[in-house]
């Protein structure tokens, strides 16, 4: 098994995602053969194999190219992996489904001579097929290859029972799923020997239930026998995946590359950036920033995908200083001192150090304010910079557009010149260090509108008449939502930049109306049912304080939605037009009124239902946070419907 | 690395792993789910032959979820997966009102199956984008599950899987309702 294993290195694309389809590309070193129920690879040449298929092919095509069907020709092309219709990793979800059957039943022809033992046949299947599907597709085409593995081996130990055929093959690609997914998890639950055969023969049995046949205590011994075989033979090599190779080698790493999520502001610090080879040969997890993400294809000087749905409007106002659609000037931003950091302050100092120039971005993390806690359920947070008088304050031109803020901190020696540039790419010449994040689900609120301070009737403190205001902006769910102050030199001109923001966010943001929405059985203490219950109960025997009820109570807790990744990706599907959004919200504010109604009502009735039960504190604490919930999307959508009605009237 | 911080959080609230079973008809949206939850992935690794399986992480919670399916002679076949399964995941195609009662069966299936007595229910009422789909109330009265199920817990919950809405909404209920298992 040793030097089977040895020789058992598959040419795997290291790429999942979506991948170039334009190249000729190479086959893997694979090729199946089969005897006496064990697996055997053997390496072939890759040049080799595909002048050999192309052999073949030709010697197919001589013998009746005039009666060949379209079918056929079709699963000719699927099968040299030429057909362009889809993606080569879609080939098995194309052949699968329902109404394909034509071309997948020429293309298990094209298998054929078939192996001699069913998972023999299922190798030499996924060393010609991308062999990664939905199970129903998968389901069709096993059927298929069992169907015709069955005419051509008549007389096994599966006897005619076509089903049976199609049943193990299924429960071999589980095995296969369950031994060698690397996403699959929890050890203990993987299947044994002993398992596999079981849970198979149970299928069998059923399966002879059904059809009303017979399975002999000896056929069940003997497909056991098999059963062990394939199971050894499946345990020490998976089943080949048939892959493309791209030939530039660099692809490779970029598709590393792109695969990467930005799991935190911090990752950047990482060597691993600079070292992305030895990552891949780790095969660790690597927080890189997505490929997708506007900063990612910002610093890289790639064109930014537009985030909305563009309207006539737009083009009329977008470009246009001072409106809802763009805000652009110097404003100062607050630095923030990491004084709760993880992080030694030597160890920032170092990982700077290996960072040098080519990432700008970490020169932003002074900016950034951590919440504690990775949930947008925290409180936002207080405008700590401008109440501190030691505050460090940096100029940084901020332009917000598009659905995106970009802040380019200035050069300790700009000069006003720097202000007339227009162009994102001369701003990035002369800045620091830039960024630029999307404005879904961002929040901005002057904090005047908050806060109010005394000043001396007497002073002319120029500092008292400037505006500040925050951005909150959800980062995703192992991040900090990143948390922005800016200092204007008026208030009204902090009301305009957080206008702009707050416009784009309302634009952006989907209406978040799954959660409530949401119908369960799941009982916090509010449940008309279980209200009812118990106001009977206590009617009914008033010296009862505690009456036993059967329901568990759980604790309430909001469900974390979508806005967890938004920063994952850079395109939405969800673009709605701008009056159409606005109705949403509308109808949105008008429920959460409603539910905030409602639950205030309920809190009463709950009051003297729970009185005196062991659940009294965890029930009210469930009211609490509900309530503090809904008040905070209120207030939220009650901001961006707002901005949007303000901007409708303009249009 | 961002990892060491999500590993901090780890050892203070614990993390869990828990294997889900996303089950549903086909054409239900099954996949575009799972592609979807991708985005948030833990770990890149080499694709394996067969089924579609991912691990998603949410709230230090390692969602293991698998997406299986196939015709009914196949279905024997996923009971090895029940006794693990913290959770079962139904998909469900709300616009797609010709096959609903071929997905209540099917879901009733599954959930009467003994090693299933003691797992969290997700309903994703899917494709809510689309006009005229059943509300998460209308598909949670045509499959009366508050009369028929007696033990497990359940829920339905509106998705879109093109959006991702509703998904994390569910996840999150799933890990909500399982601390303490």
């Amino acid at each position: 098994m040793e030097s089977r294993m040895s020789r058992l290195v598959p040419v795997r694309s290291i790429d999942e995602g979506d991948s170039h389809d334009d190249s000729r590309d190479r086959i893997s070193a694979f090729e199946l053969k089969s005897g006496n129920g064990f697996l055997e690879e053997e390496v072939v040449g890759v040049e080799d194999e595909v002048e050999e298929d192309e052999g073949e092919d030709e010697d197919e095509d001589d013998e009746g190219s005039e009666e060949r069907s379209d079918e056929y020709w079709l699963a000719v092309s699927i099968f040299d992996g030429n057909f362009d219709g889809v993606n080569y990793k879609e080939y098995a979800n194309y052949l699968g489904s329902p109404d394909r059957l034509p071309v997948l039943k020429e293309f298990i022809k094209l298998l054929q001579p078939l192996p001699n033992d069913l998972l023999g046949a299922l190798g030499k299947l996924s060393s010609r097929l991308y062999f990664i599907a939905e199970a129903q597709n998968i389901d069709r085409i096993l059927e298929e290859l069992s169907g015709q593995w069955m005419s051509t081996h008549t007389s096994t130990i599966w006897g005619d029972n076509n089903s049976w055929c199609h049943i193990v093959l299924f429960s071999l690609l589980l095995l296969n799923s369950d031994l060698h997914n690397d996403e699959n998890i929890g050890k203990q639950s993987r299947f044994t020997c002993k398992m596999f055969i079981e849970n198979t023969l149970y299928a069998l049995r059923k399966d002879c239930e059904r059809e009303s046949k017979e399975l002999s205590k000896e056929r069940e011994q003997d497909i056991s026998q098999e059963l062990a075989i394939f199971y050894e033979n499946l345990r020490f090599n998976p089943l080949p995946l048939f892959t493309r190779v791209d030939k530039s080698a660099p692809s490779v790493i970029s598709n590393i590359h792109r695969r990467q999520r930005r799991s935190s502001g911090f990752s950047t610090k990482s060597p691993s950036i600079h070292s992305l080879s030895s990552t891949i040969s780790h095969g660790s997890s690597m927080a890189l920033e997505s490929h997708t993400t506007s900063n990612w294809k910002f610093h890289h000087n790639l064109p930014l995908p537009i985030l909305y749905l563009k309207e006539n409007f737009d083009n009329e106002f977008v470009g246009v200083n001072g409106t809802f659609w763009t805000m652009d000037g110097v404003l100062s931003i607050a630095e923030k001192k990491e004084s709760k950091n993880r992080r030694s302050d030597d160890q920032l100092a170092s990982t700077a150090e290996v960072k040098s120039r080519k990432t700008p971005r970490k020169l932003l993390f002074s900016w950034l304010k951590k919440s504690k806690k990775p949930s947008i359920f925290e409180e936002s947070n207080s405008p700590v910079a401008f109440l501190n008088e030691h505050s460090q304050w940096s100029r940084a031109r901020i332009r917000i557009t598009e659905g995106r803020i970009f802040i380019f901190k200035l050069k300790n020696n700009y000069k006003d010149a720097f202000l007339k540039e227009q162009t994102l790419e001369s701003m990035k010449a002369l800045s620091s260090s830039y960024v630029v994040y999307n404005l879904f689900e961002a929040l901005a609120e002057v904090v005047q509108e908050n806060v109010v301070i005394g000043t001396f009737p007497s002073s002319n403190n120029i500092l008292s008449n400037r505006g500040n205001f925050t951005i909150t902006i959800p980062m995703g769910l192992h991040e900090y939502k990143v948390s922005l102050e800016f200092q204007t030199d008026t208030v009204e001109e902090a009301y305009a930049y957080v206008q702009s923001i707050n416009f784009w966010a309302a634009r952006l943001t989907p209406v978040p109306s799954a959660e409530f929405e949401i119908v369960s059985n799941d009982e916090y203490g509010w449940g008309s049912k279980l209200l009812r219950e118990r106001e009977k109960h206590k009617k009914e025997n008033p010296t009862d304080r505690n009456p036993i009820t059967n329901a568990k109570v759980s604790v309430w807790y909001p469900l974390l939605s979508l806005d967890l990744l938004y920063n994952e990706f850079d395109n939405i599907a969800d673009q709605t037009e701008l009056i159409k959004r606005l109705q949403e919200i509308r109808e949105f504010t008008e429920k959460l009124e409603c539910l905030i109604d409602k639950h205030n009502e309920m809190k009463p009735r709950m009051v003297s239902a729970w009185a005196g039960s062991p659940y009294f504190e965890k029930v009210m604490d469930n009211w609490n946070r509900r309530y503090l919930y809904l008040n905070k999307q209120y207030e939220k959508t009650s901001i961006y419907m707002k901005s949007l009605t303000l901007a409708s009237e303009i249009i | 690395m961002g990892n060491s911080v999500s590993k901090a959080l780890g050892k203070l609230f614990g993390s869990r792993e828990m294997k889900i079973l996303m089950l549903g008809l086909d054409n239900a949206g099954k996949t575009t789910i799972l592609y979807k939850l991708k985005l948030n992935k833990i770990k890149t690794s080499a694709p394996t032959v067969g089924f579609n399986v991912e691990t998603v992480s949410y709230k230090n919670v390692k969602f293991n979820m698998w997406d299986v399916g196939g015709q009914e002679r196949l279905r024997p076949l996923w009971r090895h997966y029940f006794p693990a399964t913290t959770a079962l995941i139904f998909v469900i195609d709300s616009h797609d009102k010709d096959r609903l009662n071929e997905a209540k069966e099917e879901l009733y299936s599954i959930i009467s199956e003994k090693e299933m007595e003691n797992v969290v229910l997700l309903v994703w009422a899917n494709k809510q984008d689309l006009k005229g789909a059943l509300k998460p109330q209308e598909v949670s009265d045509f499959l009366q599950l508050g009369n028929n199920l007696k033990n497990q817990l359940w829920c339905v919950v509106g998705s879109n899987a093109l959006t991702g809405q509703g998904l994390v909404e569910g996840l999150s209920w799933i890990s909500n309702n399982t601390a303490k298992k």
